[in-house]
Parts: C-alpha cells; sequence; structure tokens
C-alpha cells in the first residue's frame, strides 16, 4: 500500500465515519452524500494501484468500471454500487426527487463498509481477486 | 390495400409516408373516413371505378368485381355517391355507377393515375397464386362465380386491388418512389382533405396544450412517441418515416400544429446520437422491470442538447406512477445500467421522478430539466 492509497483509504473511512453519524441523526441525505465521497475514494484508491489518477468523478467511475469491473479484478457489484451511489448523489444534489429515505441512505452506508474492506485487502494483497 | 405512393415534404425535406398513412393521418376526420376510412371494400369500390379507363359499371357486376356481398356494396356504394365520388345513373331498372366530375374525385384520380406498376414494393405483397397457374404468369383478377377470368396488364391499371379474401386473387401494395408533378398532387389532396376536417363534424386534430407554459410533452403521449419511435428504428424501412413523423408532417402541411408532437421530433433530431441510443436501450431495460408503471423516460443533461464531447455521462430521467423507495428503483435498474456502461464505456446514470412530480412541480431544477429533457 503507498501513501496515496492509504491517504484515500484513510479519507474513506472517515467519510464513512460521518455518513453513519449523519444517519443516526436522520439526516439522510447527507449521509448519503458522505457515502458516495467513500466509495469513490476507494475506487480512487484501487486505480491508483494501477497509477491511474483520475480526477473527475465520472472519469473516477468510468475508469473503475473499465478496470476493474468489467475484467473481473474486483467483484463486480462493486462498479454497480459505485454508479448507484453517484445516482444517489445526483438526485440528492440536483433536488429532482424527493424521496431519499432511510434505506437508500443506510443501504448506501452499509455497502461503503463492504465495499472499503475489499479495497483494503485488494490493496494490501496487490493484484489479485478481492471478493 | 390502398396503393402506396411516396415522395417529398416541401417545408421539412420529410419523406411523405406511404398514402396508407396519409389516410391514418387522415382518418380521424370525417370526410377520410367517409372516402378512404378502413373499409378495403370502399377502396377497392374506388380502385375500381376511379381510373379514366373505367367504364360504368352496374351493381352485381361490382360486387362480383370486388368480392363482397351485395349489400356490403351497395351501402359502400351509397356513402362514396353521398361524398360525391361516384354518381348513380339508373337506366330502366337498372342502375349504374360511374367515377364523378368533382374536383375530389379528380383529385383521387390524379393520384391512382400516378401510382406506377408495381416496380418496387416497399412493404412485402402478399400473393396469393391463381390455382393451377404458374409463376410468372401475369397478374389476373378471376371471378370465381363464372370462371370468366379478365388478365390485366399491370400498366393498364395503376392500382390493382384485389379481393384477398376471393381465391385466385392477387393482392399487392405498390408502391415506388415518385416526384415532381404528385408533390402538387398531394399538397392538393391534402388542403382538400384539411378543408373537409375542419368542417363541424369532425373532430380537432390539435393535442391541447396550455397557452403561455412551457410545458413538457405529456407523459402518455410521450411514452408512446417513444415507443412508436423506437418501433420505427427496428421495423421501418429506411427512408419511411414512423406515425410520429407522419403526424408532424401532417401539421406541417396542414399548419394546424400539434407542439408537444413536434417539440418531441424536434429534440430528438437535435439529440446526442450516442446519448439517444443509450437512452433508449436503458428505456427498454427499464420498460420490462417496469411495464404499466413506467409512464416516461428522458435524456437530459448534455447529451439532449446536443453532440456531446465522447465522455460525457448519459443522463436519464425515469418516471414512474410512484417513487416510494429511492433504494429500491435504484437496486432494481442498477445491472441495467452498469451493462450499458460497461458496453459502452460510459456511465449511465438515471434519477427517478414520479408522475405527480414530473407534471405539477414547478420548483427545484425539475422544471429546467422538462425543458431539456429528450424522450428516449
Amino acid at each position: 500500500m503507498n501513501d496515496r492509497s492509504d491517504q484515500l483509504i484513510s479519507g474513506a473511512d472517515q467519510a464513512i465515519a460521518a455518513a453513519q453519524r449523519e444517519l443516526g441523526l436522520h439526516d439522510f441525505e447527507v449521509a448519503a452524500e458522505r457515502a458516495c465521497v467513500a466509495m469513490l475514494r476507494l475506487a480512487k484508491a484501487c486505480l491508483d494501484i494501477d497509477g491511474l489518477s483520475p480526477g473527475p468523478t465520472q472519469a473516477v467511475c468510468t475508469e473503475y468500471g473499465r478496470q476493474f469491473g468489467r475484467s473481473g479484478r474486483m467483484y463486480s457489484a462493486y462498479f454497480r454500487w459505485l454508479l448507484d451511489a453517484v445516482d444517489l448523489r445526483k438526485a440528492v444534489h440536483s433536488d429532482l426527487t424527493r424521496s431519499i429515505d432511510y434505506d437508500a441512505s443506510a443501504t448506501l452506508v452499509e455497502r461503503a463498509e463492504i465495499f472499503r474492506d475489499a479495497v483494503v485487502r485488494f490493496v494490501e494483497r496487490g493484484d489479485k481477486w478481492a471478493k | 390495400m390502398f396503393p402506396c405512393l411516396r415522395t417529398r415534404v416541401p417545408d421539412q425535406g420529410t419523406i411523405v409516408p406511404l398514402l396508407s398513412t396519409v389516410v391514418l393521418v387522415f382518418e380521424n376526420t370525417a370526410a377520410a373516413e367517409l372516402v378512404l376510412g378502413r373499409s378495403t371494400v370502399r377502396q377497392r369500390i374506388l380502385a375500381l371505378l376511379l381510373p379514366e379507363s373505367a367504364a360504368r359499371l352496374h351493381l352485381r357486376e361490382i360486387q362480383r368485381r370486388v368480392g363482397t356481398s351485395p349489400g356490403t356494396a351497395s351501402r359502400e356504394l351509397a356513402k362514396l355517391v353521398a361524398a360525391g365520388l361516384i354518381e348513380r345513373e339508373q337506366e330502366g331498372a337498372q342502375v349504374y355507377f360511374k367515377a364523378s366530375g368533382t374536383p375530389f374525385a379528380a383529385m383521387m384520380r390524379s393520384l391512382l393515375a400516378l401510382a406506377p406498376p408495381p416496380t418496387s414494393i416497399p412493404r412485402p405483397a402478399r400473393v396469393r397464386p391463381v390455382p393451377g397457374n404458374t409463376a410468372g404468369a401475369p397478374a389476373s383478377t378471376t371471378a370465381p362465380e363464372t370462371g370468366r377470368g379478365t388478365t390485366t396488364d399491370p400498366a393498364e391499371t395503376p392500382a390493382r386491388i384485389a379481393d384477398d379474401r376471393a381465391p385466385g386473387n392477387i393482392v399487392a401494395t405498390t408502391g415506388a418512389a415518385l416526384d415532381g408533378p404528385l408533390e402538387d398532387v398531394v399538397a392538393s389532396a391534402i388542403s382538400q382533405l384539411t378543408a373537409a376536417a375542419s368542417s363541424p363534424t369532425s373532430r380537432p386534430l390539435v393535442l391541447p396544450t396550455p397557452a403561455g407554459q412551457d410545458v413538457p410533452p405529456r407523459i402518455g403521449q410521450a411514452e408512446r412517441a417513444a415507443a412508436q419511435a423506437r418501433r420505427g428504428d427496428e421495423t421501418t424501412a429506411p427512408g419511411v418515416p414512423d406515425r410520429t413523423d407522419a403526424r408532424a408532417a401532417h401539421e406541417s402541411w396542414t399548419g394546424v400544429a400539434d407542439p408537444a408532437l413536434i417539440d418531441i421530433i424536434r429534440r430528438r433530431a437535435a439529440a446526442d446520437p450516442l446519448g439517444l441510443k443509450i437512452a433508449r436501450r436503458l428505456a427498454d431495460s427499464v420498460e420490462s422491470i417496469y411495464g404499466e408503471r413506467l409512464r416516461g423516460m428522458y435524456l437530459f443533461g448534455i447529451r439532449a442538447a446536443g453532440p456531446a464531447d465522447p465522455s460525457a455521462d448519459v443522463e436519464t430521467l425515469v418516471v414512474l406512477d410512484r417513487v416510494d423507495k429511492y433504494g429500491a428503483e435504484l437496486e432494481r435498474t442498477s445491472h441495467a445500467c452498469a451493462a450499458l456502461s460497461h458496453e459502452f464505456g460510459i456511465i449511465v446514470s438515471r434519477v427517478f421522478v414520479s408522475e405527480q412530480d414530473w407534471s405539477e412541480r414547478t420548483d427545484g431544477s425539475l422544471p429546467m430539466v422538462r425543458s431539456e429533457a429528450v424522450v428516449a
């Protein structure tokens, strides 16, 4: 694990902790937003292994899907979760929907935790299957 | 089956649909309903009597050639006489029918006369061979009762319309690309049909749109248009527009505006093709997931505005009857989105909105999305 990956995973941990806290305070939108940030940081940590450091959210998702989702280097569901998280955050930011509820936020936070564990294993082991 | 003509719309450069589509376009109008309508018997009678070479015929002869019952032939002839297309002459006890000399009849005759021999067939023709006849034999219509066949050269009869129920007859759709004078004829036909459509008995063609509002396409209508467009992509032959385009073309000819529909078509034409393609694919998947619950599927964002950067997201908006659990809807469509994202190497995102919000909400960013959304 290099320094950048370490930083990204630490940042993801902090975001997940914030998401859990906000979930407890019933601020579901902030919780979803923090969980999404955590997942993006974790995806970046994975890409950092390959020397890739895309900036924008869209580039992170695209590159993660290309490098890890389609190739099978990581469990393919993680890519779906990442897309779902980004879409949920987009819905929150764009105020297009009013129905962000506890279930949606809690599911996202839980997925962020699972993804974090998988990424930690992946980064520690290097380029191996991290399911 | 009515003969099919094809020409070019002067205004928008749109390929004019088959004449049968023109019939469909105008079938809601009272006059067109009367003259053309859905009755194949009526169409066959017209094809029999309207050509200039056609002689006057008595009822039994018409009934036999058209292949229907005397009662049906009599009823349809009465309607055509009432419409001014056919004239009735009585000589003693015998009643004859022939084409009338009205402008409307002349216009219909011109359309039939300009239909060329069946050199090209836009749609597969259903051909029922004559019993005992060999392949490649001349096209013929045979009176089954008498067995006295009248072999007809296709060049002599521009539009051959025969009974597909009577054995031994041939049913074929004639059609070819026409240009030049036919445009004038079609324009004349359209104007006359439009004049007829403006009679008090005809139903209005204008879809209601609240004045002075930036109102999105109504959901049901938009979804139907999208479904037609999608079907059109798969089934419509190149150069033959789908019914949505036909309606737009009709309205551009007649000046009867259908703003919502025109707007849908205009936006679709301006949208990013790849974005639209991906949105359509997602719409197919989402439709199979939600079925009747799906009320609309739209492309919005940068790809709806026009050709976009190849890496730009494809942003879609799914209108459902209701959105109770946002996370559940995300989960349901997750596989479809991920699969498309993998396939195209582009992030495909979706936002779920309830039908009520989509129709009524005026706060937040929804009005802006509505104004730019393109039916997928």
